[in-house]
């Protein structure tokens, strides 16, 4: 069994299936043991989907826009379910227009994300981070 | 049996799938970790057996455990089959097998949106043979049975299996005094474009079992889910002559009806517990709106191009199915629910479905052939 879990999904409405099959792909490749639910994905489906498989990491995709308003409350319900350790990434097109990139990050920290990716990231860009990430949250909870 | 599991949405509810599908009835369905009232409402129960899961293969190890631990504090004396998370399974075993007869078998949800009930059923169909007949002071049936004892709704499910090869996807609606199950044969993905799937993957040989539906033990249940007034009206009674009826029926569930009234009755209860029960097994559609417009998301099974519904039960056994009765089930136009589009009906009238899935285990050629012949010819 690979190392670590991290499930993968579109959240809320949005359709974009594509860059979420690439993250899989590429992640598996990578080592890493993909559950992946795709699009159209309700946060009930994310938290449900880590207790199960005892993940260690959720990462989000929002590309359509409606990002902020499908998050709200998110990492709330993750505390509440006792996944508060569960590592909470985001990525793809967060906000409609163009805002600067440092208040669209500010917002989804203050949101609970320990990570938040521009568009157009390639899974090079995070996967060293991620791979940090995970060995530090392993470190801490054991 | 108890079916514990780890996500109510997840691997309770593939639990609860495994047990209702080895022909087992449901005295509690539990999710996260157990407590002790849990554990002494299950053994209150009388429960014969649990089916202990939780987690996906590699996942989640802490609950099965956990509640592997809880329950070795109380010894029920009652088989376990375990089938939870691989990885933790045989540590949950270890913890349980001083104190339990266990049963490890293949998980029922090994990852997310795969089922595997499989191997849990036919675990669970084994230890019933061979264990709980015994267990229940059924050995007396040896005298009379050599060789295969299977619980009547298991054998139901069987002969639908069997049914399945040669007529493709159906469903069957067994109508009896206590419930009303509802076995479906058929994938039940999505149909149509614009719609996408969501939740649990069901399994192709789905059985249902509606506690509250039924023409005797559940009369009074079914009365109050459809309303005295409602019942009395369809059937052409009065609400006095209903309530009495009920009473009687609750005192001697097994008295058959003879006069018009006591017919009526029956005939409008059993159109209303199988409208019900077909109605909560059939899958449903939602609407939902997304930037780029209306999407609908399906939940449960889309029976709607199914062609054959069965009918199987006393009631049916008995001649009293009205085959209109039955058609107007079925809605003719596209509905929310998923249930068929005007299928042929078929009743069991000879009520072999039981024996025919009990036979198919020796003969299953043989039991296509009475199937075939018992059921065919009867469809409109
Ligand atoms: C194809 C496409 C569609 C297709 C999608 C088909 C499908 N089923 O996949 C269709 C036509 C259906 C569509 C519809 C819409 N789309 Co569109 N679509 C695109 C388009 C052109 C490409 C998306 C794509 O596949 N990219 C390729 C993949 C590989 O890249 P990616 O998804 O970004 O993913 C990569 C990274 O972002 C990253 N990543 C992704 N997730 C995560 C998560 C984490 C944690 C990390 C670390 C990294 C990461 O990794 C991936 C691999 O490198 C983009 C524009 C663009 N060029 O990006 C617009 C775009 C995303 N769409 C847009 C819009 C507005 C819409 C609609 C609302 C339009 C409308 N009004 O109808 C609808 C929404 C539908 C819905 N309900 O979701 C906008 C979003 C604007 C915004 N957010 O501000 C975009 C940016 C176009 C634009 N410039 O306006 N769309």
């Amino acid at each position: 069994m690979a190392e670590y879990t991290l499930i993968l999904g579109v959240i809320g409405s949005d359709v974009h299936a594509v860059g979420n099959k690439v993250l899989e792909v590429a992640l598996e490749e990578a080592g890493f043991h993909v559950v992946n639910l795709g699009v159209l994905v309700s946060q009930q489906e994310f938290i449900e989907a880590a207790i199960e498989t005892d993940a260690d990491a959720i990462l989000v995709t929002s590309l359509y826009g409606h990002g902020e308003i499908d998050c709200r409350g998110l990492k709330d319900a993750l505390i509440e379910a006792g996944l508060d350790d569960v590592l909470l990434y985001i990525g793809g097109y967060l906000v409609i227009g163009s805002q600067r990139w440092e208040d669209v990050e500010d917002k989804f920290r203050a949101m609970g994300f320990d990570r938040v990716y521009p568009p157009g990231t390639m899974v090079e860009d995070f996967l060293p981070q991620l791979r940090a990430d995970l060995a530090r949250q392993r470190g801490e909870s054991h | 049996m108890a079916a514990v599991g780890l996500v109510p949405d997840l691997t309770a509810k593939a639990a609860e799938q495994a047990v209702l599908g080895a022909g087992a009835r449901v005295v509690g369905c539990y999710s996260y970790e157990l407590t002790h009232d849990d554990v002494r409402a299950i053994a209150n129960a009388n429960a014969d057996m649990i089916l202990l899961a939780g987690g996906t293969d590699g996942g989640n190890r802490r609950t099965l455990l956990g509640n592997a631990r809880i329950l070795a504090e109380h010894a029920l004396e009652i088989p376990v089959v375990i089938a939870g998370n691989r990885c933790a399974a045989p540590e949950a075993e270890a913890v349980l097998s001083q104190s339990y007869e266990t049963h490890l078998t293949e998980n029922v949800m090994p990852e997310i949106g795969v089922l595997n009930v499989e191997p849990a059923r036919e675990q669970i169909r084994r230890i019933f043979m061979e264990t709980i007949v015994y267990a229940r002071g059924f050995e007396k049936v040896e005298r009379w049975v050599d060789r295969l004892i299977m619980p009547t709704p298991a054998a139901v499910l069987q002969a639908g299996m069997v049914w399945s090869e040669m007529a493709g996807d159906h469903i069957i609606v067994d109508l009896g005094g206590a419930t009303t199950d509802v076995h479906s044969f058929c994938s039940g993905r999505p149909q149509s474009e614009g719609v996408v799937y969501r939740g649990l993957p069901e399994p192709y040989a789905k059985r249902t079992v509606e506690g509250d539906l039924g023409l005797r033990v559940s009369a009074q249940a079914l009365t109050e889910h459809v309303g005295l007034d409602v019942l009395a009206e369809e059937a052409n009674l009065t609400k006095e002559y209903l309530s009495r009826r009920l009473a009687e029926i609750h005192q001697k569930p097994a008295a058959l009806s003879t006069t018009g009234e006591e017919i009526r009755l029956d005939r409008a209860m059993a159109v209303h517990a199988c409208r019900e029960a077909l109605r909560r097994h059939a899958g449903w559609l939602e609407e939902t709106y997304t930037p780029s417009g209306r999407l609908w998301l399906q939940r449960g099974k889309d029976l709607t191009d199914i062609c054959t519904v069965v009918f199987t039960g006393g009631y049916f056994a008995h001649g009293e199915g009205k085959r209109q009765d039955m058609q107007g089930l079925f809605p003719s136009q596209p509905a929310l629910e998923l249930l068929p589009r005007d299928p042929d009906i078929v009743f069991d009238s000879g009520h072999i479905l039981a024996a025919a899935g009990l036979f198919s285990e020796r003969d299953r050629r043989g039991a296509a052939r009475f199937l075939k012949r018992q059921l065919a010819g009867t469809s409109t």
